[in-house]
């Protein structure tokens, strides 16, 4: 199972088996290697992103929106949440960057590979062999590698406002 | 990608090896699971540990049950073991992080949360983002 957010109890549940599939299955990062890490904590921020939009208000407010629309419109609405979830991580990694200086070299190569790697495009062409865009909900390798790296390079939120843009 | 620097969390309840559940019940993430606790805290300016207490409150029959019926331990705190440690580092840097962006404010939400949600939500975004307080909502 993927991780996930639950904005009910506020928590980040995380099946660590994941991480395995992150190397093994998705090939998002060399397998063993230390830039894995950095992944799989990418991985971790996108799902803290998703409490910060909850702490906003953001994912409330997304939710009354989504009630009234019909699957198509909802999964697009949620493909903004989840790339928003993206640059958030990617605002972390810079201001904690800054701080601790925590990243090395290749670090945020893999974490682009693995957002690649966990896009909807992708994940659809490997489990089903074509693409249905109307399904997506978190975006594709593209968008999701794009957004990370938006927040990674500002280090400020107010680039991650993913729902007033036309470019994804 | 190096973890020493970076602070440790303890917000994390280890549920690996047992039947783990969602709160609320169905239960059954597998092995292999942790849990981590939501970052609520920062964001409300109040000690999290109250918060983490409700939560168990709210969501703890079902899964005291579970865990009993499994006959296993849930442990909170950061895990010693290198991934335990791993997600404890990332989780407290995120904790940092995101709390230097909430906490300058925090006597402003604490003037706002006598309000309604809608108002304090609105003065944490105004915060985060530094000016008009929509820079992140959907319109």
């Amino acid at each position: 199972m993927g991780p996930f957010y639950c904005p009910i109890d506020q928590k980040v549940y995380l099946d660590t088996s994941f991480f395995q599939d992150l190397e093994r299955r998705f090939r998002g990062c060399d397998v063993g290697s230390k830039t894995c890490q950095f992944s799989q904590a990418y991985v971790i921020a996108h799902e803290i992103g998703h409490h910060v939009q909850n702490q906003l208000g953001v994912l409330p407010q997304v939710q009354e929106q989504q009630r009234g629309m019909d699957k198509a419109e909802a999964n697009s609405l949620q493909v903004r949440v989840e790339l928003q979830a993206d640059c958030l991580a990617g605002v972390w990694a810079n201001r904690a960057q800054e701080k601790w200086q925590f990243i090395e070299p290749g670090d945020v190569e893999a974490a682009m590979t693995t957002a690649s790697a966990i896009g909807d495009d992708r994940l659809q062409r490997q489990s089903q062999g074509y693409v249905v865009p109307d399904a997506f909900t978190h975006g594709t390798s593209a968008q999701r590698t794009r957004w990370f790296m938006t927040g990674m390079k500002s280090g400020d939120v107010e680039s991650c406002n993913t729902f007033r843009t036309q470019q994804l | 990608m190096r973890i020493d620097e970076l602070p440790k969390s303890n917000r994390i309840e280890d549920r690996r090896g047992g039947l783990s559940g969602i709160p609320g019940g169905r239960g059954g993430l597998g092995i292999g699971t942790i849990v981590i606790l939501g970052l609520i805290g920062w964001a409300v300016g109040i000690d999290p540990r109250i918060l983490i207490e409700g939560a168990e409150t709210i969501s703890g029959n079902d899964q005291a049950q579970q865990q009993s019926d499994a006959g296993s331990t849930t442990g909170t705190g950061a895990p010693s073991d290198a991934m335990g440690e791993f997600v404890s580092a990332v989780l407290g840097s995120t904790e940092a992080q995101w709390t230097t962006v909430f906490c300058s404010s925090r006597k402003a939400i604490r003037a706002a949360n006598s309000g309604n949600v809608f108002r304090v939500d609105q003065v944490r975004l105004r915060i985060c983002a530094g000016r008009n307080g929509s820079v992140l909502l959907p319109d």
